[in-house]
């Protein structure tokens, strides 16, 4: 009786196992992650991306956000800074 | 052995999963570039034609800002090399995505280089350009011998003293 029980067990995780095995595939194949390579990025390097169309507006939240992080970049209007405010 | 299978076989799923790697140009690699002319594309344009020369191979686009600071600078560097007699060329390797955008950008700041066009975007592939613009430096035998990422103003003093020390 109890190998009985021993080998259902066994057979029962052998299943999961495989079942799990089966689900991990099917979500890899799922996968939408294109690479966008950096000269693919010209449209993302439109004005009209950008999160404002005025430069001025732009600019000011750029200085903001680079005075307030110490970080800059990724965004059409540029700029540096290393966090002190005085750029 | 049976706790060893599925870790195994997680670890296949990761790797099969993940992106492969790219390539990338090293140091000492000669990977001669052929691409029609941005002005005329029935005018093919090889890097091996410059043999010879310190050939400086630029990969730019018009939408990037570091690429459209760099472009006159390098006009300028090439117009004090050559007109010193220096052998020294740039190969301008535009990446836009119409080449209207190009021609557009180059008509308002004139360059007196080669510029040559890659639709596919096979040569910044192989060269493994990971950020624009990048610049690699060949010798005069054709083979790389320094790469260069990104461009701001003062960049250009490092990359003539760099193309002094290579010219033959």
């Amino acid at each position: 009786m109890k190998c009985c029980l021993d080998m259902s067990l066994k057979r029962l995780s052998t299943i999961r196992f495989y079942g799990l095995l089966i689900a991990l595939l099917s979500f890899s194949g799922l996968t939408a992650c294109a690479t966008v390579e950096p000269w693919e990025k010209g449209i993302l390097a439109k004005p009209e991306m950008g999160w404002t169309l005025d430069p001025v507006e732009s600019a000011l939240e750029s200085h903001i956000f680079f005075s307030k992080e110490g970080s800059s970049g990724g965004n059409i209007s540029g700029g540096s800074g290393g966090g002190c405010g005085c750029n | 052995m049976n706790n060893a299978f599925p870790i195994f076989v997680l670890t296949l799923i990761i790797f099969v999963t993940l992106p492969a790697p790219a390539n990338s140009a090293k140091i000492g690699d000669s990977l001669p570039i052929t691409l029609p002319s941005l002005f005329d594309n029935k005018k093919m344009i090889s890097s091996n034609q410059f043999k010879g020369k310190v050939l400086y191979v630029d990969f730019w686009a018009s939408w990037c800002l570091p690429c459209r600071k760099s472009l006159p600078q390098l006009n300028e560097l090439r117009k004090r090399l050559t007109s010193n007699g220096k052998g020294f060329e740039v190969l301008a390797v535009n990446l836009d995505g119409k080449p209207s955008e190009a021609l557009e950008f180059l008509n308002k700041y004139p360059v007196n280089y080669p510029v040559v066009y890659d639709a596919t975007g096979k040569y910044p592939k192989l060269y493994g350009v990971r950020g624009m613009p990048t610049s690699y430096i060949l010798d005069p035998q054709g083979r790389i011998q320094y790469v260069h990422s990104g461009f701001k103003n003062s960049d250009i003093k490092k990359i003539e003293a760099l193309v002094h020390e290579m010219l033959p």
